[in-house]
C-alpha cells in the first residue's frame, strides 16, 4: 500500500468533524487526568467504557484514544511542577523536570515534554500506519527469555536513578522487587510472605507504591522546611523554537523507537519505555548543556517521547493480533469486543474501517495534543505558587483518594501511607527511592519471565545460557545489557580516560 | 547484578544513618531467611522460592558494601555521647518542626476514616493540619480546608464517578 493511500485512508476515517470532536475532547480531559496523581488513564478509559456503552462504536473509541493521548502527557505536568509523577510513565520526567521547575523553568519545561509528546505521539502512529504487520511478527518471537533480558535492561537503570552510591542503589532496587513478591504467587497460587494475613494476598500494587514514595512522602519532606517560598515560574515564553526542537531530533527518533518496539511488546508499556528510554540518552549525550538530574533537556525529551511512541506501539499487536501491548489497549480491545468488533488478524480485512480509523486517531489525537498541550499552564504553573500550608495536607488528600481508587480498598490506603513514611526517611538517609518503584514495576515481568524461560530447558542453568547465547534477539539483548554493565563499571573508565589522553 | 560504578565518598553521615541502614540490613536477613525456606520446599530454578531468594541475597550483599562504604564516614554524633542524646539527635534529624503532628494526623486520619467517613475525616484532617501549619489563619483555614474538599468530591464523585473511601 502507498504512503499517499494510507494517508487518505486515515483522513477519511476521520471525515466526520463529531468524531474529530469526541477525539478533541478525550485529549482535553486526559491531560487533566493524566496530571492529577491519583487519576489513571487506565482508570480513566475503563470508565469511558461504562460510559460508552451506548455509543456508536468510531464515537466510543475517539473518546478513549483521546484520553489515552491526553493522559500519557498529563502525567508529565504534576511530575515536574510536584515532583509527583501524575502516572508511572511519568516518573522519568520527574528526574529533569522538577529540577527546572525549581529554577522557575517549569514553562520552559512543559513546552519541551509538549512538543516531544507529539512528536512521539506522530512517530508511534506512522510505525503502526506502515509497519504494524511486520512489528507485530517481530514482537510475538520475543521469548520469555527475551522478556526477562528486557527487564534486566530496565534494572539497568538503577545506575541513572541512583545518586552517591551504586550499593545503595542496588539495594533499593532489590527491596523494590522483594515488595513486588509479596501476595499470591501467579504460577503456582500459593502465598509467598503474607505470614497468612489476608490483606498481603493480593499483593502490593505498584501504583500504590508510586504514590506513597513520590506523593506522600514528597509532601512530607517538603514540609521539613515552612520558611522557603514558592519558586515564581517563568511563563512567557513556553513554545519552544524550531532550533530547539531539531537540535533533539536525533535523540527524540531514536527514543521514539524505543517507545515504539517496547510499546508493541505485549505486557509492557509507556512506564518502562520511558524508563528504558532516559537511561539510552543518559547514556549516549556526551555533554548535556546541564548535567542529567539537574534539569537536562534531554532528560525530558527522551521519556516523552518514548511514553507517547509508545501509544501506538501498543496498538501494533492489538489491532493485527488481538493481544494487548499494554494494560490500556487491554480494556480498548474489550470495548471493541462489546461493540460487535473482533480484533486480531482478521479486523485489517474485516472491518479496513474501523482499523484505519484507530490508527487516524492515534495520529490526530496528537494534534490535537499539540493544541490543548499549550494551555492551562499557567493555571498549573500557579499550583506550585500555592502557600504549603495549604498545598501540603491537599497533596496528601490526593494521595489516599489516588491510592483508594485503585480497588476501592483501604487496605491500600495503609500501604500508601507506609511507603509514603518509609519514602521519606529514605530519602533523609539518602537512600534513592526512584530504584525502588523501579523494582517494582519490573518485579512480576522479570521474575515470571526468568521461570517460563528456565522452565522450558528443564530448569538447567546452562541450557538457558546456550538458548541467550543461540536466538538472536536474545543474543542482541544480551550483548547490549553486557555493553551497559561494561559501561558503568570503573575498569570501562579507566580505558576511556587513557583513550582521552592520548 | 551490575558493574560497580561508583561508590560512597566518606560524608559525615546523618543522625540515625547507621542505625537505619543497619536496620534494612536486619530485614534483609529476615527476608533471606523466608525465601531461603521457600527455596528449601522445591529446590528448583523455576520454583516460586528461586528468584526471592536470588534477590535477598543481593539485598544482603548489598548491605554489607553499604557497611563498608560507610566506615570511613565521619560519626553524626559525638562518641561518648549519652543514649538520650544520641535519640534526641535522631528525632530531630527524622522529625523537625511540625513533621510529627502531621504524621500523627495522618495516622488519626487512616483510624478515623472507615469510622466517621470521607467527608468529616478529611474535613478535619485539612483544617487541622493547614491550622497547625499556619497559625495565623484559622478562621481562613476553616473556608480553604472546606473549598479543597468540595474541589476533591466534585471531581472525583460527580466528574469521574470513582467511589470514595
Amino acid at each position: 500500500m502507498g504512503f499517499f493511500e494510507i494517508l487518505s485512508n486515515m483522513f477519511s476515517a476521520l471525515a466526520d468533524p463529531m468524531l474529530l470532536l469526541y477525539l478533541a475532547a478525550g485529549v482535553f480531559l486526559g491531560i487533566y487526568i493524566g496530571a492529577i496523581p491519583g487519576l489513571s488513564v487506565t482508570m480513566a478509559v475503563s470508565l469511558l467504557i461504562s460510559f460508552t456503552y451506548s455509543w456508536d462504536v468510531l464515537p466510543a473509541m475517539a473518546a478513549m484514544v483521546g484520553v489515552q493521548i491526553g493522559g500519557v502527557y498529563g502525567g508529565s505536568r504534576s511530575a515536574i511542577l510536584l515532583n509527583i509523577p501524575g502516572a508511572p510513565a511519568a516518573v522519568a520526567t520527574a528526574l529533569d523536570g522538577y529540577p527546572l521547575a525549581q529554577k522557575g523553568e517549569a514553562g520552559k519545561a512543559i513546552g519541551v515534554t509538549v512538543t516531544q509528546s507529539v512528536l512521539g505521539g506522530v512517530i508511534g502512529a506512522l510505525v503502526l500506519a506502515v509497519g504494524a504487520p511486520v512489528i507485530a511478527n517481530f514482537a510475538l518471537s520475543f521469548a520469555p527469555r527475551d522478556y526477562f533480558l528486557l527487564a534486566l535492561m530496565g534494572l539497568m537503570l538503577v545506575g541513572s536513578l541512583g545518586n552517591e552510591s551504586a550499593a545503595r542503589g542496588i539495594f533499593a532496587a532489590a527491596l523494590g522487587l522483594f515488595v513486588g513478591f509479596v501476595g499470591l504467587d501467579m504460577v503456582t497460587g500459593q502465598q509467598r510472605f503474607t505470614f497468612g494475613n489476608v490483606y498481603l494476598m493480593g499483593g502490593v500494587n505498584y501504583v500504590v507504591v508510586m504514590i506513597g514514595l513520590f506523593g506522600m512522602s514528597e509532601a512530607l519532606l517538603q514540609l521539613r522546611d515552612l520558611t522557603t517560598q514558592p519558586v515564581k515560574q517563568d511563563v512567557g515564553k513556553i513554545i519552544p523554537g524550531w532550533k530547539s526542537v531539531l537540535k533533539y531530533i536525533p535523540l527524540s527518533l531514536r527514543t521514539s523507537l524505543i517507545g515504539v518496539i517496547v510499546g508493541a511488546l505485549p505486557g509492557t508499556g509507556g512506564d518502562i519505555a520511558a524508563l528504558i528510554s532516559y537511561d539510552h540518552a543518559k547514556r549516549t549525550v556526551k555533554n548535556p548543556e546541564v548535567p542529567f538530574g539537574q534539569g537536562a533537556i534531554e532528560g525530558l525529551v527522551a521519556p516523552e517521547s518514548a511514553n507517547n511512541a509508545a501509544i501506538g506501539g501498543a496498538y501494533i499487536p492489538m489491532l493485527t493480533l488481538g493481544i494487548p501491548g499494554d494494560a490500556v489497549t487491554a480494556i480498548v480491545i474489550g470495548a471493541m469486543y462489546i461493540h460487535g468488533l473482533k480484533p486480531g488478524p482478521m479486523l485489517m480485512v474485516e472491518s479496513a474501517d474501523v482499523f484505519w480509523f484507530l490508527v487516524g486517531a492515534v495520529l490526530f489525537g496528537n494534534v490535537f495534543l499539540l493544541i490543548f498541550g499549550f494551555t492551562g499552564i499557567k493555571l498549573f504553573a500557579k499550583i506550585v505558587e500555592v502557600p504549603k500550608y495549604i498545598l501540603m495536607p491537599t497533596i496528601i488528600i490526593l494521595s489516599v483518594v489516588g491510592a483508594y481508587t485503585i480497588n476501592n480498598s483501604i487496605m491500600d490506603i495503609y500501604w500508601m501511607m507506609g511507603f509514603g513514611i518509609l519514602g521519606y526517611i529514605l530519602k533523609i538517609y539518602k537512600v534513592p527511592v526512584g530504584p525502588v518503584i523501579l523494582g517494582v514495576i519490573l518485579s512480576s515481568l522479570i521474575e515470571q519471565n526468568f521461570r517460563r524461560g528456565i522452565s522450558t530447558t528443564g530448569n538447567n542453568l546452562f541450557r538457558f545460557i546456550e538458548d541467550l547465547v543461540s536466538h538472536p534477539i536474545s543474543l542482541v539483548l544480551l550483548v547490549v545489557i553486557l555493553f551497559m554493565a561494561l559501561s558503568q563499571s570503573s575498569l570501562w573508565k579507566k580505558i576511556r580516560k587513557k583513550k582521552d589522553v592520548a | 547484578m551490575k558493574g560497580r560504578g561508583y561508590t560512597m565518598k566518606p560524608r559525615k553521615l546523618y543522625p540515625g544513618e547507621l542505625a537505619f541502614i543497619i536496620f534494612l540490613g536486619i530485614i534483609s536477613i529476615l527476608a533471606f531467611i523466608l525465601s531461603l525456606q521457600m527455596f528449601l520446599k522445591d529446590p528448583s530454578l523455576s520454583s516460586q522460592g528461586a528468584f526471592p531468594l536470588l534477590t535477598t541475597s543481593v539485598m544482603l550483599l548489598m548491605e554489607l558494601l553499604m557497611l563498608w562504604e560507610m566506615r570511613k564516614c565521619e560519626r553524626a554524633v559525638e562518641k561518648g555521647t549519652s543514649l538520650s542524646g544520641k535519640l534526641t539527635e535522631v528525632v530531630h534529624t527524622l522529625f523537625p518542626g511540625k513533621i510529627p503532628l502531621i504524621m500523627a494526623y495522618v495516622l488519626i486520619y487512616a483510624i478515623l476514616l472507615p469510622i466517621v467517613g470521607f467527608i468529616p475525616a478529611t474535613y478535619v484532617f485539612l483544617w487541622g493540619s493547614m491550622v497547625t501549619l499556619n497559625r495565623s489563619k484559622i478562621i481562613q483555614s476553616l473556608l480553604i480546608s472546606g473549598g479543597v474538599l468540595v474541589f476533591i468530591y466534585v471531581i472525583f464523585q460527580f466528574i469521574f464517578k470513582v467511589i470514595l473511601p
